[in-house]
C-alpha cells in the first residue's frame, strides 16, 4: 500500500509518543447543518514495538455502488439524510479508557497478537463517549479474521416483536415460520487465536469491538483536519459489522441520538425508542446479504456443510467465501468460495498493506483494447477432396458436350461377346450411371486464364476417362488486386474535401457500387481486392484504407452453363430389353449377338436376326415387327445439369473505379497562398472568412502580401498594455473580425 | 497643447493598418482637449483650417493612440471640434494578433479548415463527378478469356 505523504505527512514528522490525556475530542456529526465529525488536535503517532515507522494507509479498498455502505441513510430527529461513501477503513473500538494509557491491556494484546504485530495505529478518534476510542488499523492480517454472517429475526415487523439471532446457515424453515422477519444483519468477527487454536470472537470478555468506518481520512501531518465522514458503526450488538438494518448510535454529551441505516428507504421505520426496520426474510435476501459481505473483501462463513469445528476450519473450506476486489481494488459483491478462494488475490495478501488501493490517487482506467491497423486474410483449404475440377478452354467445352452425347460409339461388342460381356463393358465405362451425373457444374469466369496446374490431363467423369483434355484446378479461392490510389484532398483538406461537399463512391466489377465515407479515405491510400470463390462463383470485394479493410461488397462473377447429355443408363436398359424380346421371339436360349457393333443398326440386327432364323410363322412375324419397332423408335433420353445465370455484370467495365463528386467552382489553385479560382468564393472569404476552429494566433492566418480577414472568438490579452475597457473593445473587435 | 496627425483613410474600419495608403492631411497639428476628455472618446479643439475638415482619422502622439473621427463641428469662433473614438485595432493590433486565441473564421484556406461553413455559397447544382480508375494489376479480367471454364465433377479414382 502506498504511503501517501500528502495525506499522512512525511515520516519524519510522525511522533513517537503515545497519545495521552483527554484533550482530544471531536465534533459530532451535525445532521442539521451537515457538519462532519472531525478530530481536534492532540494526537500523536506511534511506531511498532520494533521501532519501524508505521505505514499508515488504512484504506484497503473502494466500495462499488453495489455496497449498501455507499448509500447510508441517517435519521436524526425524524428527518432522513443520505450519505454516500467510496471506501472503507477498519478500526478498533475500545470501551476501556485505560487502554490508551497502557500498552499491556489484556484485551488489546490478545487482539494484537492475532491480528497484527503491534498495537493499532494511533491516533484514535473520540467516539461514543469519553471512554470510548476508535483507532484505525495500520496493518492487519486478513487470514486472521473470519466473519460469521448473522441475522436478527423477529416474529413481527415492529419493535416489540421478539428477536432471535441466528447464523444464516442455521436458519431452517421451522425457524422462519416462527421468526419470518429480519431486522438486522451483520458480520460477527472471530479472531484466529493461534495460542489456543480456538477462534476468539471479538468482544467476548473484551471491551474491544471491530467496526467499520467509511471514508476515513487520516491526515497525520495536519491532524486538525482529521475527519470522519461518518461515525463508525457500532451496533446494538457487540462486535458486529452491520450489513443491513438500522442502528441506533448515541453520541456523547447527552442524548444526541442518531440512527444509521443500511436499509432501503422504503424499509425505514422509525420508532420512538429506537429504530427497527423489519422485512421478510427470503433466500434471495440471504444471497443479497452474502454479496454485501463480499463487497468488503472478507472471509465469511456462510454454511455449515461440514462437521469441522470453528477452530480449525480452513479458509478454503466450502463453507467460506471471500469477497473479490476488481483491478481497482473495488468490491462489487462478487466472491469466491471454498477452493476458489486460493485463486482470489486477497488470499495472497499477508496484510492489508498488500492492497494497492490509495483513496487519494484513484486508479486511472487504462484502455484495455489492443488496436490493429491491418487486416489479414486466411487460406482456405481442404474443400476439394470430394470433387475434381478442370480448367477448360472453349474447344474443350465443345468436345465435352460431344462426348456426353457419344454413347456406344466407343463401345465395341463382338459377335462372340456374351451378354455378360456386354454388361461388363457398360459397367466399366459409366458406373451404370449417366456420365452427365458425374458433372456437378460448369462455370465460365471473367478471367483471361483461371490459374491451374502446369500439366494437362484427360478428363475423367466418374470411371470414364474421356478424350477431352484439361488442367486440374487445385485452389478454393483467389484474390485479385485492383490496385491502390491516393485519395487526394483536392481542396487542401478543407471541409470541402468531406461530405456533403465531396462524396466518394466505389464501383467494383461484378459487385456493384457503394458510397464510401470521405472521413475515412480522404488523404489515405485506397485499394480494392477482389476475392473469387471458385466453388460457388461468388466474389467479395475488400476495400481497404491503407492496410485495413473498411468496406466490403459482394457479388457473383461466374456464369453457370447448363450441361446436357444422354441418360445412357436408360438407353442401356432399352437396348437390353429389346434384345431379350428378340431372343424370346426366336426361342433361342443362347445370348450371343449377331451384331458387329453397338450401333442402332446393330441393335436392330441383333434383334431381328433371331426372328429371321425363326419359322416364318405369322405370330413370329408380328413379334419381330413389334420388337423391331420398339427398339428403332426408342427415344434417347437427355438430361441437363446446372442452370443459366445472367451475364449482365460482364457487359460493363471490368475496371474498378472511384467516383468523386465535388463542388464545381470551388477548385483551389496551387498559388501561394492558395485561393479559390471562383471569384465569388474569393470575395466571400475576404469579407466573411471561412469557418474553422483552431487554437492559434491571428497572425498565423495572415496571407502574405494582402490584408487577410480573421475572426477570433476568444483571445488571451496577457501582455497587452491596455486598460480593461480597451481590452473589452479589443475582444469585441476580434469577434467582429480584423483585416491583418 | 498636444500634437496630432490628421489622416484621410479609405481602409475598412476592421483593418489593423489603416495608414498604408492613407493621405496625411496634417502631419503635426496642435490640438487641445475640449473640457475633460477621456482617452477612449476624446473631443479635441483645434484652429480652423478648411483642409482639416477632410480628415477622418487622427493620431494623438501624447496618448499614443489612434482614433476614428466620428464627427467634426465648427463654431462661430472659428474653432474645429473633432469628436473621436478609439481605434483599438490600429492602436493595439500589432500586439494582439500575436496573442493566443481561438480562430473561428479566416480568409486563409491553407490551414486545415475542417469545419463546414453553412454560409458558403456552394450550390448542389454546381457539382461535378469524375472518377479514378484502379487498374487491376495483372490484367486478369476478360469477357472472353482463354482457359476460363471450370468444370467440377465428382471425385474419386477408378479401381480398374
Amino acid at each position: 500500500m502506498a504511503i501517501n505523504t500528502e495525506i499522512y505527512g512525511a515520516p519524519e514528522t510522525w511522533g513517537t509518543s503515545n497519545m495521552t490525556g483527554a484533550g482530544f475530542k471531536w465534533v459530532n456529526f451535525n445532521a442539521t447543518t451537515g457538519e462532519k465529525p472531525r478530530l481536534l488536535n492532540g494526537a500523536e503517532l506511534d511506531k511498532t514495538p520494533h521501532g519501524e515507522i508505521i505505514e499508515n494507509s488504512v484504506c484497503t479498498q473502494a466500495l462499488g455502488t453495489e455496497s449498501k455502505y455507499c448509500h447510508i441513510i441517517i435519521e436524526n430527529a425524524g428527518e432522513l439524510y443520505h450519505c454516500d461513501f467510496d471506501y472503507i477503513s477498519w478500526f478498533l473500538s475500545e470501551s476501556d479508557d485505560t487502554e490508551r494509557n497502557s500498552q499491556n491491556n489484556v484485551s488489546t494484546i490478545q487482539l494484537d497478537n492475532h491480528i497484527n504485530s503491534w498495537k493499532p495505529y494511533r491516533p484514535s478518534t473520540y467516539y461514543w463517549n469519553y471512554s470510548d476510542y476508535c483507532r484505525p488499523f495500520a496493518e492487519w492480517k486478513h487470514k486472521k479474521l473470519l466473519f460469521n454472517l448473522k441475522v436478527q429475526l423477529r416474529t413481527g415487523v415492529d419493535v416489540v416483536s421478539t428477536p432471535a439471532v441466528y447464523s444464516i446457515w442455521d436458519i431452517t424453515p421451522e425457524i422462519l415460520a416462527e421468526y419470518p422477519y429480519i431486522s438486522f444483519a451483520y458480520l460477527e468477527t472471530y479472531v484466529d487465536n493461534s495460542a489456543t487454536d480456538t477462534p476468539n470472537r471479538i468482544g467476548v470478555n473484551q471491551y474491544s469491538q471491530f467496526g467499520i468506518s467509511p471514508n476515513v481520512e487520516f491526515d497525520i501531518a495536519n491532524i486538525e483536519n482529521f475527519q470522519i465522514d461518518y461515525a463508525c458503526f457500532k451496533s446494538m450488538l457487540n462486535n458486529a459489522i452491520p450489513l443491513w438494518g438500522m442502528n441506533t448510535i448515541s453520541f456523547n454529551e447527552g442524548s444526541n441520538i442518531i440512527n444509521i441505516g443500511l436499509c432501503d428507504e422504503e424499509d425505514v421505520h422509525i420508532y420512538s425508542n429506537g429504530v427497527v426496520c423489519a422485512r421478510e426474510y427470503t433466500e434471495d435476501f440471504k444471497e443479497y446479504l452474502i454479496q454485501q459481505a463480499a463487497c468488503l473483501g472478507l472471509f465469511v462463513r456462510i454454511a455449515n456443510d461440514s462437521e469441522i469445528d470453528n477452530s480449525i476450519i480452513p479458509l478454503d473450506n466450502n463453507d467460506i467465501i471471500l469477497g473479490v476486489l476488481d483491478e481497482y481494488e473495488t468490491g462489487h459483491g462478487e466472491y469466491t468460495r471454498g477452493a476458489e478462494n486460493r485463486n482470489n488475490k486477497i488470499w495472497s495478501w499477508s496484510t492489508n498493506r498488500d492492497s494497492n488501493f490509495d483513496p487519494y490517487t484513484p486508479p486511472i482506467p487504462t484502455d484495455p483494447n489492443t488496436y490493429s491497423d491491418t487486416t489479414t486474410f486466411n487460406f482456405i483449404g481442404g474443400l476439394s477432396s470430394m470433387f475434381k475440377r478442370y480448367v477448360l478452354n472453349a474447344a474443350g467445352v465443345d468436345a465435352l458436350g460431344q462426348q456426353l452425347f457419344k454413347i456406344g460409339d466407343d463401345i465395341v461388342v463382338d459377335q462372340s461377346d456374351s451378354y455378360q460381356d456386354y454388361q461388363e463393358i457398360i459397367l466399366n465405362n459409366f458406373l451404370t450411371n449417366n456420365p452427365v451425373d458425374a458433372i456437378i457444374s460448369l462455370k465460365k469466369y471473367p478471367l483471361v486464364n483461371i490459374p491451374h496446374a502446369d500439366t494437362s490431363e484427360q478428363l475423367r467423369l466418374g470411371k470414364k476417362q474421356i478424350s477431352v483434355v484439361g488442367y486440374r484446378f487445385p485452389y478454393t479461392n483467389f484474390r485479385y488486386l485492383f490496385g491502390a490510389i491516393d485519395v487526394y484532398p483536392r481542396f487542401k483538406n478543407t471541409f470541402l474535401d468531406y461530405a456533403p461537399f465531396t462524396t466518394l463512391e466505389i464501383y467494383v466489377p461484378f459487385c456493384g457500387t457503394k458510397e464510401l465515407d470521405t472521413g475515412i479515405y480522404m488523404g489515405h491510400k485506397l485499394s480494392v481486392e477482389l476475392q473469387i470463390d471458385f466453388t460457388t462463383g461468388s466474389c467479395d470485394a475488400y476495400i481497404k484504407c491503407d492496410n485495413l479493410v473498411t468496406d466490403t461488397l459482394s457479388g457473383q462473377c461466374a456464369i453457370d452453363i447448363p450441361v446436357t447429355g444422354t441418360e445412357s443408363a436408360t438407353v442401356d436398359s432399352q437396348i437390353t430389353n429389346g434384345i431379350i424380346q428378340g431372343k424370346a421371339a426366336r426361342g433361342k436360349a443362347t445370348t450371343d449377338f449377331a451384331s458387329a457393333n453397338f450401333t442402332p443398326s446393330g441393335w436392330v440386327k441383333s434383334i431381328t436376326d433371331p426372328f429371321a432364323a425363326a419359322s416364318n410363322r405369322f405370330e413370329n412375324k408380328l413379334n419381330r415387327a413389334g420388337a423391331e419397332y420398339n427398339v428403332t423408335h426408342s427415344q434417347t433420353p437427355l438430361r441437363s445439369v446446372g442452370t443459366s445465370t445472367p451475364v449482365g455484370g460482364w457487359t460493363i467495365d471490368f475496371n474498378c473505379r472511384l467516383f468523386i463528386t465535388y463542388p464545381t467552382g470551388s477548385v483551389i489553385n496551387n498559388e501561394n497562398p492558395p485561393s479559390f479560382n471562383d471569384e465569388e468564393l474569393k470575395q466571400y472569404g475576404h469579407i466573411n472568412g471561412f469557418a474553422t476552429v483552431e487554437a492559434a494566433t491571428m497572425a498565423n492566418f495572415k496571407i502574405q502580401g494582402a490584408p487577410s480577414f480573421v475572426v477570433a472568438d476568444s483571445i488571451n490579452l496577457d501582455g497587452i498594455a491596455a486598460t480593461e475597457t480597451e481590452k473589452d473593445l479589443i475582444r469585441a473587435a476580434c469577434k467582429e473580425g480584423c483585416y491583418i | 497643447m498636444m500634437a496630432a496627425t490628421l489622416y484621410k483613410t479609405t481602409t475598412d474600419t476592421k483593418s489593423i493598418d489603416k495608414i498604408a495608403g492613407a493621405e496625411i492631411i496634417a502631419p503635426a497639428v496642435d490640438v487641445k482637449p475640449y473640457e475633460n476628455v477621456s482617452m477612449l472618446n476624446p473631443v479635441f479643439v483645434l484652429a480652423y483650417n478648411a483642409a482639416y475638415l477632410r480628415a477622418n482619422y487622427i493620431y494623438v502622439s501624447d496618448f499614443a493612440k489612434w482614433y476614428y473621427i466620428i464627427d467634426i463641428s465648427v463654431d462661430t469662433a472659428g474653432r474645429i471640434f473633432i469628436r473621436c473614438s478609439i481605434d483599438v485595432r490600429q492602436t493595439f493590433g500589432a500586439a494582439f494578433i500575436n496573442c493566443p486565441a481561438i480562430i473561428t473564421r479566416a480568409e486563409s484556406i491553407g490551414q486545415p479548415t475542417l469545419y463546414p461553413d453553412s454560409q458558403l455559397p456552394i450550390h448542389p447544382s454546381k457539382n461535378n463527378v469524375t472518377s479514378i480508375v484502379l487498374h487491376e494489376t495483372g490484367n486478369s479480367f476478360s469477357g472472353d478469356g482463354n482457359y476460363c471454364y471450370l468444370l467440377t465433377c465428382i471425385g474419386g479414382e477408378p479401381t480398374a
